[in-house]
């Protein structure tokens, strides 16, 4: 399946939105960027299995028309796009986005048309599911690893730099108990990356709504 | 700049997909072949240098039913949609994809409208300049930090837990003596390459 590459999924969702509401998404990103983008204790970051994620508002009009021979577009709708790069199943990443950030999804997706809320979870995971376009080829420079194992060996690598600069002058008695103590401080960075378990529930049958 | 979150650049395309056929197949399904067969591990174009977190392609022909009454914004033309996770600035990052692939990029945007009139490296970045929207928000876990530091992270990780192991009965002089030679040969070991399970 081309939207899995190693332990990652990518999901592409475009969703309708009032071109009247358009500002108001645009002010809703900008004041995502600000205040959680960067913000270490945000939910976003404390789900921790997603590498990278975007959400972008185009407007119709941003939609390229190279050629006079290209035929003009002429929808309704602008439109929200949301990608992310996740590890796990569809299913546990849409769980855990509506059981961890349902009012932040609610007042991103609150203006996309037909948008059901992000609670109770089957309308929603219907209504992303038939937004979702499939990917056709997907990159993932570390399939071996996970978010977690990312950060962890991210955190190991300049622990160990910097335990090498203030050690390396030491007495070898002294450079044993501080490796002890090292090794108490790192011992959350050292779980194995490879080969994950085959995903078996990654592709989700959509169940029946009405309009279908 | 909403296309960036610290040090990480979220680069967002939509090439429209020309109409017509090409060898018996239609432009976005020509396209889609080329990308079914295009390596997705360490062989991938991508892993030519170590440069890129995550990119993606898809063919985008149409989007959602949400139900009566109808909501359906039918398209016009396909579109290519390709994003990127990165880090820095746009410009180097484009020229460096260029220089890794631009054979690759050359067929794929030979699907895509009007992309004749771009030459070179240079018109390819006009190209993707004239097609690129703004990131809204971009999310990163680790944004401040570049693919070469993630590999090498990786790497310590993997060899740093074989050195506990073979070292937890040295005694101090052994241990340091092998700590210190560990940290030579972890300089002089590669990292493991981009798109490679690691």
């Amino acid at each position: 399946m081309k939207n899995v590459t190693g332990k990652a999924y990518s999901i592409s969702v475009f969703t309708p939105i009032k071109p009247w509401t358009t500002w108001l998404n645009k002010l809703i990103m900008w004041y995502a960027s600000i205040c959680i983008g960067r913000d270490p204790n945000s939910d976003l970051k404390k789900l921790s299995f997603i590498h990278f994620a975007r959400w972008v508002v185009i407007e119709k009009q941003q939609l390229p028309r190279l050629s006079s021979d290209q035929p003009e577009e002429d929808l309704e709708h602008d439109i929200l796009f949301f990608e992310s790069n996740f590890n796990g199943t569809w299913d546990q990443y849409i769980d855990a986005f509506s059981d961890v950030i349902p009012s932040g999804l609610n007042l991103i997706w609150y203006w996309s048309e037909r948008f059901p809320g992000s609670r109770p979870i089957t309308p929603f995971k219907n209504y992303i599911f038939q937004n979702q376009v499939w990917t056709d080829y997907y990159f993932n420079a570390t399939p071996g690893a996970a978010t977690n194992d990312v950060k962890q060996g991210l955190h190991l690598r300049k622990a160990i730099k910097s335990f090498h600069n203030r050690t390396k002058s030491l007495p070898a008695e002294q450079f044993k108990q501080a490796y002890e103590q090292f090794l108490t401080e790192i011992q959350q960075d050292l779980s194995s990356t490879g080969s994950g378990p085959q995903l078996s529930l990654i592709f989700r049958q959509p169940a029946l709504t009405g309009g279908e | 700049m909403p296309n960036k979150t610290g040090n990480a650049y979220g680069l967002t395309v939509l090439f429209p997909i020309k109409s017509g056929l090409v060898a018996n197949y239609d432009h976005k399904e020509a396209l889609r072949i080329f990308l079914a067969d295009l390596p997705r591990d360490e062989t991938s174009p991508f892993a030519r240098s170590a440069i890129t977190h995550f990119s993606r392609m898809v063919v985008v022909e149409k989007f959602g039913y949400n139900g009566e009454p109808s909501l359906v914004d039918d398209l016009k033309s396909p579109y290519l949609l390709w994003t990127a996770c990165f880090n820095g600035d746009l410009e180097p990052w484009l020229d460096l994809i260029w220089t890794d692939m631009s054979a690759e990029l050359k067929t794929i945007l030979g699907h895509c409208v009007a992309y004749e009139n771009y030459f070179g490296q240079q018109g390819f970045k006009n190209y993707v300049n004239r097609c690129q929207i703004e990131t809204s928000f971009l999310f990163a876990d680790y944004p401040d930090d570049t693919l070469e530091e993630v590999l090498e992270g990786l790497k310590l990780k993997k060899h740093f837990v074989d050195f506990m192991v073979d070292n937890q009965q040295s005694n101090a002089e052994t241990l340091k003596s092998n700590f210190m030679q560990w940290m030579e040969t972890m300089d002089n070991t590669p990292s493991p390459t981009p798109g490679s399970t690691y």
